[in-house]
């Protein structure tokens, strides 16, 4: 698939992953719109990247995904390209202890499905909006119409204590690729998802400082978190390369995340 | 073969969603033979009602995706049998559809409704299981064993599985940090990923999705599996207590094809 001149969805955009992917697509000559919650960050964004369409919205919304997908389609076009980036930790444990009585009593379920919202339901309302726009495509010449790059996590293979929401989440979006794909060859679209391990995102600011340093320790070769313009350098080359489809790639100098050894005063309390 | 003893089924709390029929049924079946004390659950009233007064076992008619109705059905089985030991998370529906289907995208509501049941219905019951197992908990010895449903379309997904792709892939992705979590309490967390099972779940589905799903067949047994058949498995795991954290699949070696 061609950058150049394509129309490009990519969300979560204001900032981490999404917003490399943003930059270095843009540079390739791709037609970015960028879609992240409205707030600052999305300004700013806005404001370095003038040739970029910012649209403000919650993936987690169906009217709102189809009012801004038919926006894209009005200003720029059919978007051939989508980037899913948008995401949230969320890390909760299954249940608290309650102050007054001291007992074990159950987390809220709303904390679990903000996470099952965002990472996975949000992932799929693009998903199906980006392919309604291509339905009426078909593939008969072998060449492909469309790409969609989806952001899993190598916790959807190994997640940690307190990643039960998001190590869910981000194995439902790699389990959905293969059927994805598989149904969406008939539109000649790709689906192909990265599966990212430790990287320096405002995402990895939060996690707590032994877990971090555990994570980077673990990190066999290089030595040290990824890049968001190593990730954005994934999504391009598998957005060029017109044999990768329905498969989750890892990307993650070889780490396998295992629980942090912090002595059991610096664990986070349930 | 003393460390074996140390998880009996006999007289614990085992609570089974979706227990009114198919795996869920044949689970909670397998577990009262065992000498358990068993709760269905189970949002199809009539029915739970049915089989746990066959089985004699105590039924609850609930929605596994529904917060509080959850957390009222744990506190009474606390209160009637007391703290649940054993949670068999059965409870699933299948819903095919087209991510696109005559040029038109599918509604948002149709994908959220299976990670709902699918999904956060499992979450759902852990959190509401977890806190009585540790409350239940003797001394140093093994408080709970949850078991979780997933499906071999966690890793082979079919056209038209999007959303139970999706959702068994998130029950197969929350076994390891659920482990992790919960080793230091005492609780194994496991996973099943059933191939092609003769249920209601696909015996009830249209005749064009039942007829590719049972189109597939195993290289070995040339057949599909029976709930009986899931059911052992259940009971192989929760009396092996080295089993922990793994997703098993249950499919005699099937590997799904895109289409038939």
């Amino acid at each position: 698939m061609q950058i150049d001149q394509t129309v490009t969805v990519v969300t979560g955009a204001a900032s981490g992953l999404g917003r490399a992917t943003v930059q270095r697509l843009a540079a390739q000559g791709a037609r970015v719109v960028a879609i992240d919650l409205a707030g600052a960050p999305l300004d700013a964004l806005a404001q370095s990247m003038p040739q970029v369409l910012a649209l403000g919205g919650d993936v987690c919304s169906d009217v709102g995904m189809e009012a801004a997908f038919a926006q894209v389609r009005r200003a720029l076009g059919t978007p051939r390209i989508l980037v899913n980036c948008a995401g949230v930790l969320g890390p909760a444990r299954v249940f608290r202890i309650d102050r007054a009585t001291g007992k074990a009593v159950p987390r809220e379920l709303d904390v679990f499905r903000r996470v099952i919202e965002v990472n996975l339901v949000g992932t799929f309302n693009t998903i199906r909006l980006f392919a309604e726009g291509l339905a009426g495509d078909d593939a008969a010449d072998g060449e492909d119409r469309g790409v969609i790059v989806n952001t899993a996590s190598v916790a959807a293979y190994e997640a940690l204590s307190a990643q039960t929401a998001y190590g869910a989440s981000k194995a439902g979006v790699a389990s959905m690729t293969l059927p994805l794909a598989r149904e969406l060859a008939r539109f000649g679209i790709r689906v192909m998802a990265i599966a990212p391990g430790t990287f320096e995102t405002g995402m990895f600011e939060v996690v707590p400082m032994h877990t971090r340093r555990t994570l980077i320790d673990d990190v066999p070769f290089p030595p040290r978190p990824g890049r968001p313009e190593e990730f954005a350098h994934m999504v391009q080359a598998l957005i060029e390369n017109g044999m990768m489809n329905g498969s989750v790639v890892r990307i993650d100098g070889a780490v396998r995340m295992r629980e942090p050894t912090a002595p059991r005063e610096a664990r986070p309390q349930p | 073969m003393q460390r074996l003893r140390t998880t009996p089924i006999e007289g614990r709390v085992a609570v089974v969603t979706g227990g009114a029929s198919g795996l869920g049924a044949a689970t909670a079946q397998a577990l009262r033979a065992a000498g358990a004390q068993v709760a269905l659950i189970d949002r199809d009233a009539a029915a739970v009602m049915a089989v746990a007064a066959v089985m004699g076992a105590t039924g609850f008619a609930a929605d596994v995706s529904d917060a509080g109705a959850i957390e009222a059905v744990f506190a009474q089985i606390e209160a009637r049998l007391g703290h649940t030991a054993l949670l068999i998370n059965c409870a699933g529906i299948a819903d095919p559809g087209s991510v696109v289907r005559r040029g038109a995208a599918m509604p948002l509501a149709a994908f959220r409704r299976v990670i709902e049941i699918n999904l956060l219905g499992a979450i759902n019951c852990i959190r509401c299981a977890v806190p009585q197992m540790i409350e239940g908990r003797l001394g140093d010895a093994e408080a709970g064993v949850i078991v979780n449903t997933a499906s071999i379309a966690a890793f082979d997904g079919q056209m038209g599985q999007a959303a139970y792709a999706a959702s068994k892939g998130g029950v197969a992705g929350m076994v390891l940090p659920l482990a992790r979590e919960l080793g230091e309490h005492g609780i194994r967390v496991m996973g099943i990923a059933p191939g092609v099972f003769e249920t209601p779940m696909t015996l009830n589905l249209s005749p064009q999705s039942r007829d590719v799903v049972f189109a597939a067949i195993p290289p070995f047994p040339k057949r599909p599996g029976q709930a009986d058949e899931f059911s052992a498995l259940v009971l192989a795991i929760i009396t092996n207590p080295m089993l922990n954290g793994e997703v098993i699949r249950l499919d005699g070696g099937l590997r799904m094809p895109a289409r038939v």
